[in-house]
């Protein structure tokens, strides 16, 4: 009898318990439906990409099909080299979008003591970004009208400590950069 | 709220990857910089051959008159000169002005004196005794269109009365200007002269010489002017003991081309330098350049034109040392792509080239120079300009430290060299510009610049 009265008040306990801490899980019916795009904003190639540089090599700008992602390499000497007009960004859509350079690694060995790439707007300099600092630049939005085109050039300026006139400048490598757009021009990027 | 707005002003953000690859290149053109030449800075005069030398630009107490009216007037050869007007009242009834400087220790010495005679009597240059009653006399004697140049003593070989020594075949005459320059010996046992006249192009007209052995032969104590009948105008008055027709130059670049003329840019000799730089000018044309206030010298050489101005006084006769200085010393970069070029004195010559730009790759490249900063104390003049083995740009100019053309014209450079040539360079003080060379691949798709720093130090007012 002691035995069943022993199993009684375990019962209990145990059913009590499971009361105190039971949740509520609630559902209700959403959905997010996706529906891919055409990329409003493509790279292409500016009037001197794929055109001769410095020594017979050539200013070579490779763009993937999708006009999303771009990559370009350059010869530059000693002294200041400037590049015109080696890529360009263009709005396909009739609505404006709103353009920044995230510079995400950069070259930081040798003798570059400058690198900076310029966006131009026609014959305007709206932009320019110091490729050697890592940042998100420049500090306000560019406007890409709708259906407009933008320049991008870009200049380095190599010091001349320990060269000869036969050796090409120490300080080469690759500049990861990100081109980053938005619809709106108030909010930076996450 | 704040979370409201966010949501309210939320965009869409799209990043898409870009690569640049930098593969650093040599430089494709490769600078140089020039050696620089000497050039002219200064003349100066390294002997002392003139004994006495006037341009009779003013009336001088050096000068005392034995007959003759003697006045200075405003039409002599260049500025002023002496004119002459025989009274008969002097020594042998002709007009003498002499010059009261006792030349007893001299026994050989050279006279040189412009004269246009206006008569038809005789017009020159007499050697006195130191009584001043005994001369000889060197003279023209025109006659109608010709003169003959003769040598004449009073009482000497004739007790108070004239001899001819000495005439020369007659000579073109006009009445322009004639150089007269004699030259006096005393060899002891005779008094030697000898004589020449020039016309005023410097075309040797006559030449005579006379020795006097008489007994009453004298060495000459003073020299005159003489005139004998009529009037006359003096000028380029010169007494050396070297021959004033001539004059030398010293210090030149072996065989350079030497012109001298007068302040006002008449020439008035020109000649050729041996290959140790003497050059020996004839300057019968103006035995005292100018009105003996000095005068420019231009140099030629290597096809290279530097002009030295001075005012030191340029008599024929003498010789004057030409200084030269270095022109500028330039230090390039070691990679050749940049340089600074310090000038040491203004610049006069035609040209002075100072950087050589050299192609080391097979592209072709178009060249200008621009101006991009300026700073000069006293201000500052220059043009420079690039230049190639058959043409030149236009050039970069900044004339009293206002730069009125910044740039130059563009020249390709498709092999070989191109050079960047300075020309006229004038500063007071001190200046600093400097400039770059850009170079562009002939579709414009890059561009290199390489700076240029042009110091000058130690100008005119230093």
């Amino acid at each position: 009898m002691q035995a069943g009265k022993y199993i009684l008040g375990l019962t209990i306990a145990t059913i009590l318990a499971s009361i105190v801490f039971a949740s509520v899980f609630v559902y209700y019916p959403a959905s997010v439906q996706v529906s891919p795009t055409a990329p409003p904003v493509i790279f292409i190639e500016g009037s001197n990409s794929n055109q001769r540089d410095l020594y017979g090599t050539i200013i070579t700008t490779t763009i993937d099909t999708t006009g999303t992602s771009a990559s370009i390499t350059l010869h530059p000497t000693y002294q200041r080299t400037y590049y015109l007009d080696v890529l360009r960004i263009k709005n396909q859509d009739s609505q404006a979008y709103y353009v920044r350079i995230n510079v995400i690694s950069t070259i930081t060995n040798g003798n570059l003591a400058s690198a900076k790439l310029y966006i131009y707007n026609g014959g305007n300099r709206v932009g320019e970004v110091d490729l050697l600092a890592t940042q998100l630049q420049p500090d306000s939005w560019i406007v890409l009208n709708g259906n407009g085109e933008l320049r991008i050039d870009f200049e380095f300026k190599y010091a001349t400590s320990g060269g000869t006139s036969g050796t090409a400048p120490s300080g080469s490598g690759t500049i990861n950069l990100e081109l980053v757009y938005s619809t709106v021009n108030t909010e930076t990027p996450p | 709220m704040l979370s409201f707005l966010n949501s309210f002003h939320a965009g869409v953000f799209v990043s898409y990857p870009l690569k640049a690859q930098i593969i650093p290149s040599p430089p494709p053109v490769v600078l140089t910089v020039l050696n620089s030449p000497l050039i002219p800075s200064n003349l100066t005069k390294s002997s002392s051959f003139t004994i006495y030398w006037s341009d009779f630009e003013q009336v001088s107490p050096d000068w005392l008159a034995r007959g003759g009216s003697w006045s200075v007037v405003n039409y002599g050869h260049k500025g002023s000169g002496l004119n002459a007007q025989d009274n008969n009242g002097g020594i042998g009834g002709a007009s003498q002005y002499y010059l009261n400087m006792p030349l007893n220790s001299y026994t050989e010495f050279y006279v040189g004196v412009k004269l246009k005679y206006a008569g038809t009597g005789y017009a020159g240059i007499a050697l006195i005794n130191n009584g001043l009653n005994r001369l000889y006399e060197v003279s023209i004697n025109p006659s109608g269109s010709s003169a003959l140049l003769t040598i004449w003593s009073f009482n000497v070989e004739v007790s108070n009365g004239w001899r001819l020594l000495a005439s020369s075949p007659s000579s073109p005459y006009t009445q322009q200007w004639v150089t007269l320059i004699i030259r006096y010996r005393n060899l002891g046992n005779s008094i030697h002269i000898s004589a020449e006249a020039y016309s005023e192009s410097g075309e040797l007209l006559a030449s005579i010489s006379a020795s006097s052995t008489s007994g009453r032969r004298f060495p000459t104590t003073y020299v005159a002017l003489e005139i004998d009948e009529g009037g006359a105008v003096f000028d380029d008055f010169v007494l050396s003991t070297r021959n004033p027709a001539y004059l030398t130059v010293t210090g030149l670049p072996s065989f350079a081309y030497i012109q001298v003329y007068d302040v006002n840019g008449s020439l008035v000799g020109e000649a050729l330098a041996n290959i140790n730089g003497t050059a020996s000018l004839s300057v019968v044309a103006d035995l005292v350049t100018g009105v003996g206030d000095g005068g420019v010298l231009l140099i030629t050489s290597n096809n290279t034109n530097c002009s030295l101005k001075t005012t030191t006084a340029i008599i024929g006769g003498e010789e004057y040392f030409v200084s030269s200085i270095q022109a500028f010393e330039g230090f390039a970069d070691p990679t050749g792509t940049a340089a600074t070029i310090f000038f040491f004195a203004n610049y006069t010559c035609s040209k002075l080239g100072i950087i050589q730009l050299n192609l080391v790759s097979t592209e072709e490249f178009h060249i200008r120079l621009t101006l991009e900063y300026l700073e000069a104390s006293g201000g500052v003049t220059f043009t420079i300009r690039l230049e190639s083995s058959n043409t030149s740009s236009t050039p970069i100019v900044v004339m009293n430290g206002e730069i009125i053309s910044p740039y130059t014209s563009t020249l390709s450079l498709r092999e070989g060299s191109l050079s960047i040539v300075v020309n006229e360079l004038f500063y007071r003080k001190a200046y600093r510009a400097e400039l770059f060379i850009e170079y562009c691949l002939s579709n414009g798709s890059v561009c290199v610049s390489y700076p240029l720093v042009l110091n000058g130090i130690g100008g005119e007012e230093s």
